[in-house]
């Protein structure tokens, strides 16, 4: 898990105006792009009321959820696998049934948020709000996104944003303890 | 030069949460209340010695049966996270949803001192005298404000700001298409089981330690108040599996102002008047007795079921008769001596925020009275207070419900 989180841009869609606490440091806005084409940098916005459609820059596995893998019989350490649901290339193609038995762990995201990975119509967004994650949080060539499934209960779950992944900082195969 | 240590503020936390879509996969928190004391996370291990005959008296080694986590949580709540908490105790499907009978907009933006405002339908505002809207709900520029009805025109129709309501402006500015709505209504009973939750729970942020815990079920809730002061739930809730994080969540918190107890109304035994002005504190307390004995090939819990139900009240009140010890333990008001007979009551308990859009109302039907503690005697000669204890019964299976809260809100969907 990272210490650092990353940050991705995302659309407040909760059902009342929340404040946003100034407890864990500063909170910004995204950036946005002027009609000269230049980069006005987001404004620091903890301490003060959101709604409904206002653009905050929070951590990644927030917005996006997060996956970790547990030993199922509760020996080994468990390891954090990244940002989204993802898993090991070994694991690709497994249904979320299965990668469940093996020991994923898929964290959902927050559901007062929603991730914005295209550019917002007016202001224009930036390169961070444009982009779904930053480079430091692209998919890693070993990690695979898992495909949506058909949610159990469709009314309360959320459209699954759009993911990566952060790379796996540990070496340990998840597999060897399932 | 010594080493200092690096203490951490103990309000350096949260206690935060969020309602799972499914059992068994954890969901980043998205309400925030704000914790009082009284709040905590306790993580306990059943163990078990191991004695084998090693030829020693020495204990060999203990075994790990059974981690068990359960979080505390002390707040003064809102009411749009009453209903999400009163749904959590309540059980899954418990919240039956009635959309606000006004939803329309604005027909053109309104400024800040703004006396009237022009909305597209008149649907719902037809009637006359006052009525509590909310403007742009959900957005950083809501107003619950207070409109004087019918409006005027034909479509647009103009509303009238109440001069009740700031002296009859806005407060805040609206775009044109802003909402115009009134309250949700969220009738809240109990079901057979409840939902699954995850809690976060900060202690010191990244420097101490930030435990997520999920498949969380209600334990208890408690609802209570003090005269003169403000309503408050303790929660306690039981979950099944840790992860620790590695960053703190972005805290968000709700704006709206807590519940005071004196915007309460009772209505005790049917009556507005005798005890029911005499209430000095009151609680209302919900046992789902979980079952927490499900354990299958882990360590940890496989599953949490609500057991039964069990809603006992509590009053404390300002004592002014002996009908309630007649009551309780001679069979009626004018008994005067022991009897088998209980009194059943009930009890309605209607909060209203001075907003007028807010309410939360608690309806207990059908309580049996088992306890009317006669006063005790004090030579300081201030006035006798007697507490009450009632239980809620479904009267043979009668009634659907032990409790029903019902929360009118800002809250435009179900919980």
């Amino acid at each position: 898990m990272a210490n650092t989180p990353k940050l991705v841009a995302a659309r407040y869609i909760g059902d009342y105006p929340v404040v946003l606490s100034r407890q864990h440091g500063p909170v910004y806005a995204p950036d946005t792009v002027d009609a000269d084409g230049t980069i006005v940098p987001g404004q620091r916005i903890d301490g003060t009321l959101i709604g409904k459609g206002d653009l905050v820059m929070l951590p990644a596995a927030e917005v996006l959820g997060q996956t970790y893998w547990h030993d199922p019989h509760q020996q080994a350490p468990s390891l954090y696998i990244g940002v989204g649901a993802v898993v090991r290339p070994e694991h690709a193609g497994m249904t979320r049934a299965e990668l469940h038995a093996i020991g994923y762990d898929f964290h959902e995201g927050r559901r007062d948020f929603e991730a914005v990975v295209a550019a917002p119509a007016a202001p224009q967004a930036t390169s961070q709000a444009a982009q779904p994650l930053d480079d430091s949080v692209a998919l890693p060539d070993d990690a695979v996104i898992v495909p949506d499934e058909a949610p159990s209960e469709p009314a309360e779950e959320p459209e699954e944003p759009s993911v990566t992944a952060e790379p796996t900082s540990d070496a340990a195969d998840p597999a060897q303890g399932a | 030069m010594p080493v200092l240590v690096q203490p951490i503020r103990s309000d350096l936390g949260y206690v935060a949460c969020g309602k799972q879509s499914v059992g068994g996969t954890s969901v980043a928190p998205n309400v925030f209340p704000r914790f009082m004391d009284g709040s905590s996370l306790m993580i306990s291990a059943k163990a078990e010695d191991i004695w084998e005959g090693d030829g020693s008296r020495r204990l060999g080694s203990i075994v790990k049966n059974l981690q068990e986590v359960a979080i505390k949580l002390t707040i003064a709540p809102r009411p749009n996270e009453i209903g999400f908490f009163e749904v959590m105790a309540q059980g899954a499907g418990s919240d039956t949803y009635t959309a606000p009978t006004v939803s329309t907009t604005l027909s053109s933006a309104t400024l800040v001192n703004a006396t009237t405002a022009s909305v597209a339908a008149n649907t719902g505002l037809t009637g006359s005298g006052t009525i509590a809207l909310v403007l742009s709900a959900g957005t950083a520029r809501e107003e619950i404000a207070i409109f004087n009805i019918p409006p005027t025109g034909a479509g647009p129709y103009v509303l009238t700001v109440a001069s009740a309501y700031n002296g009859g402006h806005l407060l805040l500015a609206h775009n044109s298409a802003d909402t115009v709505q009134t309250a949700a209504t969220h009738v809240i009973t109990d079901q057979s089981d409840g939902n699954y939750y995850t809690f976060e729970v900060s202690m010191g942020g990244t420097a101490g330690s930030i435990i997520r815990v999920r498949d969380c079920k209600c334990k208890t809730l408690k609802r209570s108040a003090k005269a003169g002061s403000i309503l408050m739930y303790e929660l306690e809730v039981q979950g099944i599996a840790c992860v620790a994080q590695g960053s703190a969540a972005t805290l968000t918190f709700d704006p709206h102002p807590y519940v005071l107890f004196t915007y309460g109304v009772f209505t005790l035994d049917g009556s507005t008047s005798g005890d029911a002005l005499a209430v000095d504190s009151f609680d209302i307390a919900q046992n789902n007795n979980p079952d927490t004995t499900i354990q299958t090939e882990q360590v940890t819990l496989a599953a949490i079921i609500f057991g039964n139900l069990g809603l006992d009240v509590g009053l404390s009140i300002i004592y002014q008769n002996g009908n309630r010890i007649a009551e309780t333990y001679f069979g009626s008001a004018t008994g005067t001596t022991d009897a088998q007979a209980l009194f059943v009551g009930s009890l309605l308990l209607v909060f209203t925020l001075p907003d007028t859009l807010n309410i939360v109302t608690y309806s207990v039907p059908f309580m049996t009275y088992t306890k009317a503690e006669p006063p005790a005697l004090k030579k300081d000669g201030k006035a006798f207070r007697q507490a009450l204890s009632a239980t809620s019964t479904s009267n043979f299976a009668q009634n659907q419900y032990l409790l029903q809260t019902t929360v009118a809100n800002t809250s435009y969907a179900a919980y």
